[in-house]
């Protein structure tokens, strides 16, 4: 008897270090590369006190660069939203030719370099490029202007909704939807009414990644911006412009706005994920209520 | 509604799912599409719903052409295998689902989709659970809530998928009897898919046996059991015995003795099986141990008669058998 309890005695009795360790050395190395430089930048922007700070922020090229941040990203988010449940839509629900080509190419801003989806599109609109000589005839202004930076912003950010809701459409199965519409529902109402409530936490959760990314994407937007002072600066090539230029204060108190940011997307995502497992417990108790509380549930022919 | 299919086919890439299928079901009939899986009987559900689409031929419900109809527009109700409830809703806004999306000047009053919906919890008798969600049932009450959900739009025809096939054999058994009985109350044109032929038998008015695409047989339980078209129905529906591969033998019309009588065969017994009334033997013939084992099925009290639990020589007396052109079964 005792011998055949040994095994559960011994893991029992696994030594603590083999489960404090790894969560020390974890919490170690977050503490060193994401809590300090926080505090480092919370830091260098108080560095001459709290006026300083708010007076860096309310530099007029600060709030400029904070406006265009704001406009790309309600511009972004909301196409790629529309972008994302479509792409998910095609190849969660449907079978055609091209369809692994498709989930390829909404993959690809992943695996490019940010810098790389900069330039392209510099190659297709800067001045030697495709439309370059075309659009320059008719003054229409794509490369260092706001459409550029929407534009670079869109490409890197395409992946976030879609990524999310393929494989939660692909585990839902369309049952629900064949049933939707056998009742009579129509496309519209079946989205509305069925596809949208059952995706609409990882929808949720896609967004928010998507906006964050839209906020604080560097590599692609400084390819294309041309890092006009107070026009077509976002808040990450403005914080570098004003660190290059020693503008320690300015740099840090532009830099803790996005990292405000960064700490709200958190907390929203934290929130996302706590609805989300609430909702499957509450599911779940009931569940277990009601197995135990179904006399009625043996069917008496009628 | 009477429902005509003339000649469906269905391919899924190199896959014949159908094979020039043609069929016709009788208006108030619950039918059972009945065979193997992959035997193509869900594809034909599906084509007959417009859930999936024919690559050629015709389904006529009630002499409409509903071929390039779309499901919304069908007429039908569906049940689907794993429910297919609307997990965010509740019971009642489930049932009330089809009333709800009709356009404005087709949807009744909410007081009246109130009193619809009521009437058809009573019918599923799931009254009490209308402010629940799907996730709070058990896997029958789901399964009723789904039919209800079916009925609510009144439809010409009523089409099951497997509607039994994730429950547990006991609700299966009781849900079986109550849809039969609902159905005879109801009287709209039912067709369900299954696999198992106890279910079918059990169930349906016309059962129609399926293979690898074809239509085998279609008649009532009785004849298909009794007078099978094809070997494949005959080993596929209940046991079957099969001597030299073409002589098909039921268990039950085997009989033992202990009179040997010239011709006869000499068994032994390798098993027993209690079956409440009946007693099934596994048995083997002596002059011949390369033969697989015959099932033979004899009454509780034959059994005891013979006192075949004593041992001692047994004889084997074919009572009826079914035979085949031997070409046709080598295919099987």
């Amino acid at each position: 008897m005792n011998t055949s309890a040994m095994p559960d005695a011994r893991a029992a009795r696994r030594p603590r270090g083999l489960t404090v360790i790894p969560i020390a050395i974890t919490f170690c190395v977050l503490a060193i590369f994401l809590v300090l430089p926080l505090l480092a930048v919370l830091e260098q922007a108080f560095e001459q006190g709290v006026g300083a700070y708010f007076s860096a922020l309310s530099n007029p090229d600060a709030l400029s660069a904070l406006r265009l941040t704001l406009l790309v990203a309600a511009i972004a988010v909301p196409l790629n939203t529309l972008f994302g449940i479509a792409a998910a839509w095609a190849i969660a629900r449907f079978r055609f030719h091209g369809r692994s080509l498709l989930l390829t190419l909404v993959d690809l801003p992943f695996s490019v370099s940010p810098v790389i989806s900069g330039l392209i599109y510099v190659l297709v609109f800067g001045a030697h490029g495709w439309f370059g000589p075309w659009l320059d005839r008719h003054d229409i202004h794509i490369l260092f202007a706001t459409p550029g930076i929407v534009l670079a912003t869109l490409f890197v950010t395409f992946p976030f909704v879609a990524r999310e809701l393929i494989p939660l459409m692909q585990e839902q199965g369309q049952e629900e939807e064949e049933a939707a519409l056998s009742l009579g529902a129509s496309g519209w109402t079946l989205f509305r009414k069925v596809t949208l409530p059952n995706i609409k936490w990882g929808l949720l959760y896609g967004i928010l990644l998507c906006n964050a990314r839209a906020m604080g994407e560097f590599g692609a937007v400084s390819v294309v911006s041309g890092h006009i002072r107070g026009q077509t600066n976002t808040l990450s090539l403005q914080v570098e412009q004003m660190y290059n230029e020693y503008d320690f204060t300015g740099a840090f108190a532009v830099a803790s706005l996005l990292a405000l940011l960064a700490l709200v997307t958190l907390a929203a995502k934290t929130m996302l994920e706590w609805q989300q497992a609430r909702q499957r417990r509450t599911g779940e108790r009931a569940e277990s209520l009601s197995r135990t509380s179904s006399p009625k549930d043996i069917p008496v022919t009628p | 509604m009477s429902i005509e299919i003339h000649h469906i086919n269905k391919r899924f890439g190199g896959f014949i799912a159908l094979d020039d299928v043609s069929l016709s079901i009788a208006e108030g009939e619950l039918v059972a599409l009945l065979g193997p899986s992959g035997c193509g009987k869900t594809t034909l559900l599906r084509i007959i719903a417009g859930l999936e689409q024919a690559d050629s031929g015709t389904i006529v419900i009630h002499g409409q052409d509903k071929t390039s109809q779309h499901v919304r527009d069908r007429g039908i109700g569906f049940v689907f295998q794993h429910y297919a409830l609307f997990r965010h809703m509740t019971v009642f806004e489930n049932v009330a689902f089809g009333l709800r999306v009709r356009p404005r000047r087709h949807r009744p009053t909410s007081a009246a989709i109130r009193q619809k919906v009521l009437d058809l919890l009573a019918l599923v008798q799931l009254d009490w659970l209308a402010d629940r969600y799907p996730d709070q049932l058990s896997g029958g009450q789901r399964q009723r809530i789904a039919l209800a959900r079916a009925l609510a739009v009144e439809p010409q025809v009523l089409l099951l998928d497997e509607p039994f096939g994730a429950l547990d054999a006991n609700v299966r058994k009781d849900l079986r009897r109550w849809l039969r009985n609902l159905h005879r109350n109801l009287d709209v044109t039912s067709i369900f898919v299954t696999h198992d032929q106890e279910e079918a038998m059990e169930v349906a008015s016309k059962v129609v046996v399926m293979d690898q695409g074809h239509v085998e047989q279609i008649g009532s339980p009785a004849n298909v059991y009794d007078h099978p078209a094809t070997p494949f129905v005959s080993r596929f529906i209940g046991n079957v015995n099969i001597f030299e591969g073409r002589v098909f033998v039921r268990p039950h019309d085997i009989e033992l003795t202990r009179q040997a009588e010239a011709g006869l065969p000499a068994v032994e017994v390798e098993h027993i099986v209690p079956l409440g009334g009946l007693v099934r033997l596994e048995l083997r013939t002596t002059q011949d141990d390369a033969a697989g084992l015959i099932q033979v099925e004899i009454p509780r009290r034959d059994y005891d008669a013979l006192g075949v639990d004593h041992g001692g020589a047994l004889f084997l007396r074919v009572l009826e058998s079914r035979v085949f052109p031997s070409s046709s079964t080598s295919v099987a």
